[in-house]
């Protein structure tokens, strides 16, 4: 009988590190990689000759970029793929390292995420089309549509679909690894431009560069090379799923959202009153208030009003988006995934600093791709 | 008068898009489905040509980049068959979620293209 990745060999975060998301610039993807991937070895304490596979979540470097990088920490002749899901590459190339330790198939496991952005691909574009519109809808575009049904239906007001943006600046702003590392006032963020309905410049997540790395192992490993027992972090459920039909009219980022995090709860015995941090696609602000409700972390219709008063600030009852997320942080694309496993291991060690959500024993990590696909992954304190 | 590549047209004096209605599963595609149904996974002659009218009720509507040369209404609609579509509103009256909609035919930039109304325009 199939089964899911809690009942078989356990499997730990281990080793965590980021390039700062920014910018485009003049450094090439290989840098940024290296960087990232051997401040998750150093984080770790092992180094890369122990590493016996991996992944490379990449949606925008073409074919093949991983060998061409990961040849510079010594070639040690590893298996290794790319790994394209979109916007969770990342999330993918994490579950496709915990899949090889929980197996048994290696012992320790890289994933890492890097991208440099490039013109967007016409198969994604593609994936979701019903349009007579003759010109191509952005992601934005269909964010804006989803904003407004949700403020009609609900009553919420601009100021609680900003509140989101204001909430994930103040992080940011206390986050070294973020793109945007300033504060926002409620008036900053409603400024114009407007780039779809009611969204705001700031209510849209700067996509620049960037990378992540992250090391997971087996108890066996965490042994044999000496690893910090007192900082490990178990991998709970890795939950991967694609779009089905829905009834006409529903919300198919949410839906999809709803299905695969229960998957989760279920797999872990997690609930959803469990959860301390949780990092999600706040690509656009309403999907922080949609994927909120999806999650069960509150009840329909009243996860902006929560935002809107604190309850979920660094401190609340649950964290939501503790490293700024995709709006403050950034969505470089293919590392966004895996720079999510990155601050919520932080987090759940207790290594957050400024941004410590305190008592963390729990989190969750949320992506969601063009196609449609999404992503969850459940992590636990040792 | 149709558009360059059939994607509606008008039919006994209505407009239409032209979509794929699944004979197996009776759903109804736009853009029409060539490689088999999404519902049912039935492919072939299953796949039937079928013109849907242009009815049906506004989901949602936003402004894309308000205040530029390029802004325009973007809505979602579901037309009476259950299809659900994206399409710009042409309307220049107040329209709110929920309104039942129509699409008429136009000529925009010397091409026809699609525009939907409230029911009173
Ligand atoms: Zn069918």
């Amino acid at each position: 009988m199939a089964k899911s990745i809690k009942e078989m060999r356990p499997v730990y975060v281990v080793g965590i590190g980021l390039d700062r998301y920014q910018r485009i610039s003049e450094r090439p993807y290989v840098e940024l990689g290296l960087a990232a991937i051997r401040s998750a070895l150093t984080d770790a304490g092992i180094s890369w000759p122990d590493v016996e596979s991996f992944y490379l979540g990449t949606a925008l470097l073409g074919m093949a970029p991983g060998r061409a990088m990961i040849k510079h920490l010594g070639a040690t002749g590893i298996p290794i793929a790319q790994v394209e899901n979109a916007s969770a590459s990342g999330s993918t190339s994490f579950r496709q390292a915990c899949i090889d330790v929980a197996c048994g198939l290696v012992d320790v496991s890289m994933a890492a995420g890097v991208d440099k952005p490039g013109p967007p691909l016409k198969a994604a574009n593609a994936g979701r089309s019903r349009d007579i519109v003759g010109k191509r809808t952005a992601p934005v575009a269909h964010f804006a549509l989803l904003a407004n049904r949700y403020m009609a239906q609900s009553g919420i007001t601009s100021e609680h679909l900003a509140s989101v943006a204001v909430k994930n600046h103040r992080n940011g702003a206390l986050n070294p690894f973020a793109q945007r590392q300033k504060e926002r006032s409620m008036a900053d963020v409603l400024e114009p431009p407007f780039m779809a309905g009611p969204l705001t410049r700031l209510q849209c997540c700067p996509v620049g560069e960037g990378a992540a790395a992250v090391v997971v192992c087996s108890e066996e490993a965490v042994e044999r090379l000496n690893i910090d027992s007192n900082r490990l972090v178990k991998v709970m459920a890795s939950v991967s799923a694609s779009e089905q039909l829905y009834p006409p009219g529903t919300d198919i980022d949410s839906a999809l959202t709803r299905s695969t995090v229960f998957k989760a709860y279920d797999q872990s015995g997690i609930s959803p009153d469990d959860v301390d941090v949780v990092e999600l696609h706040d690509a656009f602000s309403i999907e922080e208030i949609l994927y909120a409700e999806a999650m069960g972390l509150c009840g329909e219709g009243e996860a902006a009003e929560l935002i809107a008063t604190g309850a979920f600030d660094i401190g609340g009852r649950c964290a939501l988006s503790p490293s700024g997320g995709l709006l403050a942080m950034g969505h470089p694309i293919g590392p966004t995934g895996t720079g999510q496993i990155v601050e919520i291991t932080r987090q759940l060690r207790g290594e957050a600093s400024l941004r410590q959500q305190p008592n963390a024993k729990v989190g969750l990590a949320h992506m969601v791709g063009i196609g449609a696909v999404c992503l969850v992954h459940l992590l636990q304190k040792v | 008068m149709t558009n360059a590549n059939e994607s509606f047209r008008l039919e006994n004096g209505y407009p239409v898009i032209i979509g794929t209605t699944c004979a197996s599963c009776d759903f109804a595609w736009f853009p029409p489905v060539e490689f088999g149904c999404e519902r049912c996974g039935s492919y072939g002659k299953s796949l039937i040509e079928s013109s849907f009218l242009l009815k049906g009720t506004l989901l949602s509507f936003a402004d894309i980049m308000p205040g530029t040369d390029t802004s325009f209404l973007l809505s979602t609609i579901e037309l009476e068959n259950g299809a659900t579509i994206r399409a710009i509103l042409g309307c220049t009256t107040e329209m709110a979620i929920g309104d039942l909609t129509h699409g008429r035919i136009e000529t925009i930039e010397d091409k026809p293209a699609i525009r939907f109304y409230g029911i009173g325009e």
